[in-house]
């Protein structure tokens, strides 16, 4: 695990770096969140922003420090949501998981392709969600056009919202 | 490593994230009692009393700037509005006088049947300040707590119907479990045939009906109210038009779908109902 993101033998002033980037990134994403919960929107147009997040972690954290980081962004989005932090950090860190696996061979070239990365994140961030609490609650089913039409709008969403702040994300991902 | 810091410290810090994780997931997935006990976690109740009044900050500023806005706008409309306010209170005034009568007649009624007094109830007006940003669970927070004399288990309806209720109650801002939320259950009445019935939310934030048996007389366009029954929600608010009914022959229960009287895409003000002291609960005697 040596070689990852912020876990790297790389300079103690590059992880300090890191380190504040990574703290920022989670405090303009609170921002964000607390934003979008006051602005009252529609329940089928939720673009939290976390897969975002997630997606940039995946190439700035060690899976160590992303733990922690996660930890501290479920409670954080449990303190706005009835989402329990466990829950959510369960999902998110499945995602951030594959993220860490596919950022050591792929790397992200322009802006559709960040676009497409998120929207991914996005969808299989809140499928992940939805097949945990159909694990834990019987009424909740996957089989309904109307979840599959949330997923897809969230996930959308997510990816229009990344290309249109596809240059500052950019940078995000290169300053690692 | 964790911290670039703490580089020597590695099994510690590791053995903390294994106790920390371990525990937060323990507490959230020991599904053994209510969802409001499990939504009791400390951490997460810690943060959402950081963040809320937060909220609150970013909603009023979100008003001021739509009212400046808006202004000018709503003066020009103000006096057509008022206009027709007159109208609605004369009529409305009219409309008292008759209920005034029908009031001291039902009471006499009352009386003569020996019935109960029939519970009152106050109604706290709150603001929505946010609503959940997730796509999966469905509740709201309004600008009144505990300060205000809201409590959890407290009712909110508004004017069109039931909205759900308070599930935590912070000293100046509430949680709202809507009623279409996954988690959310409660008795409701067919008003035209008083068959009683559960309507309960799902994960697409639909209403629905469960345990229905099949003989029960329910058709599509019913409307269903609150049944009084349980501690929740007092008897007759709207809960929704029956919009879907799926008849198996095959199946011992029958299913619905409800439309719910409040769209809560547009919820702006609700009410928490409070129980008024209750007045005389014994059967009066006959004298």
């Amino acid at each position: 695990m040596g070689s990852l993101g912020l876990g790297s033998a790389g300079s103690t002033e590059r992880q300090k770096r890191l380190w504040g980037m990574s703290f920022g990134m989670i405090a303009l994403w609170t921002l964000w969140l607390l934003l979008i919960s006051t602005l009252k929107l529609p329940w089928a147009v939720s673009v939290s922003g976390t897969s975002v997040v997630i997606l940039v972690g995946g190439y700035w954290w060690s899976l160590r420090f992303g733990a922690f980081c996660l930890l501290l962004m479920s409670w954080i989005y449990a303190g706005v949501s009835l989402t329990p932090s466990g829950f959510y950090w369960l999902a998110m860190a499945s995602i951030f998981v594959v993220i860490k696996i596919l950022s050591l061979r792929l790397s992200i070239r322009g802006a559709f392709e960040l676009a497409l990365a998120v929207t991914l994140a996005a969808f299989f961030l809140e499928l992940v969600q939805i097949i945990l609490l159909e694990r834990m609650i019987p009424t909740v089913s996957l089989l309904s056009w109307r979840i599959w039409g949330v997923l897809f709008l969230s996930a959308f969403l997510h990816g229009a919202v990344a290309l249109l702040f596809s240059k500052p994300l950019m940078i995000l991902l290169e300053a690692r | 490593m964790l911290f670039p810091s703490v580089n020597h410290q590695k099994s510690w810090l590791g053995l903390l994230l294994v106790v920390v994780l371990g525990a937060n997931l323990y507490l959230h997935f020991s599904f053994d009692s209510t969802f409001e006990e499990n939504r009791a976690n400390y951490l997460d109740r810690l943060f959402g009393r950081l963040l809320v009044p937060l909220q609150v900050t970013i909603d009023s500023a979100e008003s001021f700037a739509t009212n400046t806005a808006s202004g000018l706008k709503n003066l020009y409309r103000a006096e057509k509005e008022n206009a027709d306010l007159r109208a609605e209170r004369d009529r409305l005034l009219l409309n008292l006088q008759e209920l005034a009568e029908l009031k001291s007649e039902n009471a006499k009624l009352r009386d003569l049947l020996d019935f109960r007094e029939k519970e009152s109830f106050k109604f706290i007006s709150a603001k929505v300040v946010a609503r959940d940003p997730s796509l999966v669970f469905r509740s709201l927070e309004i600008d009144r707590g505990s300060d205000d004399g809201v409590h959890e288990s407290m009712a909110v309806v508004a004017p069109a119907g039931v909205v759900g209720r308070v599930i935590e109650a912070f000293p100046s801002t509430s949680t709202v479990l809507l009623i279409t939320d996954v988690n959310s259950r409660l008795e409701a009445l067919v008003q035209r045939s008083r068959t009683r019935t559960l309507v309960g939310g799902s994960s697409e934030g639909e209403l629905t009906l469960r345990f229905l048996p099949r003989r029960h007389d329910v058709r599509q366009g019913d409307e269903l109210v609150t049944s009084g029954i349980g501690d929740f929600f007092p008897p007759g608010f709207k809960i929704g038009t029956i919009v879907g009914l799926a008849q198996d022959p095959n199946l011992v229960l029958q299913q619905a779908q409800l439309e719910p009287m409040v769209d809560f895409d547009s919820l702006g003000e609700v009410f928490v109902v409070q129980r008024a002291d209750k007045p005389q609960n014994q059967r009066k005697t006959k004298s």
